[in-house]
């Protein structure tokens, strides 16, 4: 019979070439979706992963409502405040660092951490003024829980720890500010004293909203800007099993006071975009693959409307039901395995076109230059799948309701 | 060993109409039988019962001594695909498949097409088709196209050879090949011919004569 399905196909070339289209569309559509939309988001990951933590553990913003205070200072009172206690004025900070320091050290899971604190200040250089977030950091531990090292686009990360007031700031922001490596700039602290800094280097991140806005520093400068001498405002962790980060921060949340948040927790906001993405990619894979199907099932519904004298015959002649399915059905797998390979063979050739478009990095968010592609099996594999799916789908409907086809009902019908 | 009918009953819808009603008959191996009738008569639908392909209602029929209700749908699918050709009133030959690959596609069902070959190309010399063996149905008359379509049912050396109106759409040249082929084969061959004609000067060329009335027969004559 599949003797006959390729003979039948290859009769009606056009139709064949049509249906044959839309499956190779279909597969193709999800191939370059995926490695587009899976390229970048791999990127971005890869990218909030390296230059955040695995693990943050952030001290508790305190909050104080108009009743928190009522129990400490009038106790089985009750209280109206004339002016309401709303706000903290003190940054927060994690109460027992060295607590934290102990048990990471202790934790088998992890590789490296990095106490750091991060203040809002003001930096001036010339004319010119920026807000500015001031991370202080240990340099070698910094560079241990962190790929900050990789980033450096100029000086050394670990100079940080040479000794003085040293900053290395983001590249974006060095040339919004217009100095260079070795330049001076000035750091206003939150008491508005103005302490001189020293430009030990420039890092690029990548991500605009991180290079144009940070800067890091050694942690005590940090420390003293923010006036929180001594204290640590969060630690980053890195583990040795990045996929072990939730079970983790699950379980430090439940053992301490402060806010314990794995990467992905962190960023949830980015997943739930990729949810939708996901979910666009797959809707329009699948309304060009239902259209590619409905073509299929249209032609082999005609061509069996066309062919019932044929299929008596074919009946009459020893041919059973199944031989009846396999003949109708085979053209909807041929077309859908057929289909699914060049869409795959399609997709993959404008995926390596659309990777090789390069594009300015001055407006880019990020500081790739060319589109970012994903390629992975598991797509190509997929993609196969869908089209063969519709293929098998489209073919078997027909194809069954050709195989109940009585031959003798067909003949009668046909005048026979 | 042959057909043997008892009291074939055959009734179609609801409330049922009964198309053919208690039909006893034997027909022997080697024997040219032509059923006769008017339109309604029932003579289609005795063929196809006799073949198998249309389910009884009630009645028994033994083919080659075995009792076809004991059969599974398999076995008649085998059984029909091994000792029975049919021809119909339209050829029904396949479009995308040449006519010597049309002869060969029974063989198809059992492997068999290529140990055949040679004698597909002997049915369609001796049919006068021969020159034609490369060409697609659509390029050939309709005489043609029968012819193709009774070496297509001679190609498994059937025992049984059941034809539906064979000459009905042809021409009188073209219906006496066919009768010819017909004569021949059931001499040649001692295949069996079961033929459901309404033209009488074909029937007459048949040794038997069946002759069917609002589902009965009405006479039963050889010459």
């Amino acid at each position: 019979m599949f003797y006959l399905a390729i003979r039948q196909l290859l009769a009606r070339p056009r139709q064949t070439l049509l249906a044959l289209l839309g499956i190779t569309f279909g597969s193709a559509a999800f191939l370059i979706l995926s490695g587009m939309m899976l390229g970048f988001r791999e990127y971005l990951i890869q990218r909030l992963i390296n230059t955040t933590a695995h693990i943050s553990i952030k001290a508790e913003e305190p909050t104080i409502g108009e009743h928190s205070l009522d129990a400490d200072f009038f106790p089985d009172s009750l209280v109206k405040w004339i002016v309401p206690p709303v706000v903290h004025n003190e940054p927060p900070h994690i109460e027992y660092p060295q607590g934290w320091f102990d048990r990471l050290d202790a934790d088998p899971n992890v590789l490296a951490y990095a106490p750091q604190i991060i203040t809002q200040v003001m930096v001036n250089r010339g004319k010119l003024t920026r807000s500015i977030i001031l991370i202080g950091v240990e340099a070698q531990k910094q560079v241990q829980a962190t790929d900050v090292q990789d980033d450096m686009t100029s000086g050394n990360f670990m100079d940080l720890d040479k000794g003085g007031f040293q900053v290395i700031i983001g590249e974006s922001l060095a040339q919004k500010l217009g100095i260079h490596v070795d330049d001076m700039l000035n750091i206003v602290e939150i008491g508005g004293r103005v302490i001189p800094a020293k430009v030990a280097g420039f890092f690029n991140t990548g991500m605009s909203q991180v290079d144009d806005v940070t800067a890091y520093a050694p942690i005590h400068y940090a420390q003293q800007a923010n006036q929180t001498l001594g204290q640590v405002g969060q630690i980053i962790v890195k583990l040795k099993d990045i996929t072990l980060a939730r079970t983790l921060a699950d379980q430090w949340a439940t053992m301490s006071r402060e806010k314990v948040q794995s990467w992905d927790e962190a960023n949830a906001n980015f997943f739930q975009v990729f949810a939708m993405q996901d979910m666009i990619r797959y809707i329009l894979s699948f309304v060009v693959l239902m259209i590619a199907a409905f073509g299929i099932y249209n032609i082999l519904n005609m061509m069996i409307l066309q062919k019932r004298g044929e299929i008596a015959i074919l009946r009459s002649i020893g041919f059973e039901a199944l031989d009846i399915i396999q003949l109708f059905l085979s053209q909807g797998l041929l077309l859908g395995f057929i289909g699914g390979i060049l869409g795959l063979v399609l997709g993959t050739l404008v995926c390596l076109y659309v990777q090789s478009i390069t594009f300015a990095t001055g407006v880019s968010i990020t500081r790739i230059n060319h589109m970012l592609i994903a390629w992975h099996v598991k797509y190509y594999v997929l993609g196969f799948l869908l089209a063969f799916v519709s293929g098998l789908v489209a073919g078997y409907l027909p194809a069954r309701s050709a195989s109940k086809m009585h031959p003798i009902d067909i003949l009668r019908s046909e005048g026979g | 060993m042959g057909f043997n009918a008892q009291k074939i009953v055959k009734s179609f819808g609801n409330p049922p109409t009964v198309v053919l009603k208690e039909i006893s008959l034997d027909v022997a191996d080697g024997e040219f039988v032509a059923i006769t009738g008017r339109s309604g008569s029932g003579k289609s639908t005795l063929l196809y019962s006799l073949s198998t392909l249309d389910p009884l209602t009630s009645g028994t029929l033994l083919l080659d001594g075995q009792d076809t209700a004991t059969l599974s749908q398999k076995d008649l699918h085998r059984f029909r695909n091994l000792n029975m050709g049919f021809v119909f009133q339209f050829h029904y030959l396949l479009p995308e498949l040449n006519c010597e690959e049309n002869v060969l596609f029974p063989a198809r069902k059992t492997d068999r097409h290529e140990e055949l070959r040679s004698h597909a190309v002997q049915l369609m010399e001796d049919f006068e088709i021969g020159h034609i063996r490369k060409k697609l149905s659509g390029q050939i008359s309709g005489g043609e196209r029968q012819r193709v379509a009774i070496a297509r049912a001679m190609v498994m050396k059937p025992k049984y050879l059941l034809a539906d109106e064979p000459t009905g759409n042809l021409d009188s040249i073209s219906g006496e090949k066919v009768l010819s082929i017909f004569e021949r084969v059931n001499q040649k061959n001692g295949t069996t011919v079961i033929m459901v004609t309404h033209d009488q000067g074909y029937a007459h060329r048949a040794r038997r004569r069946i002759g069917l009335v609002d589902g009965r027969i009405d006479f039963d004559e050889r010459t």
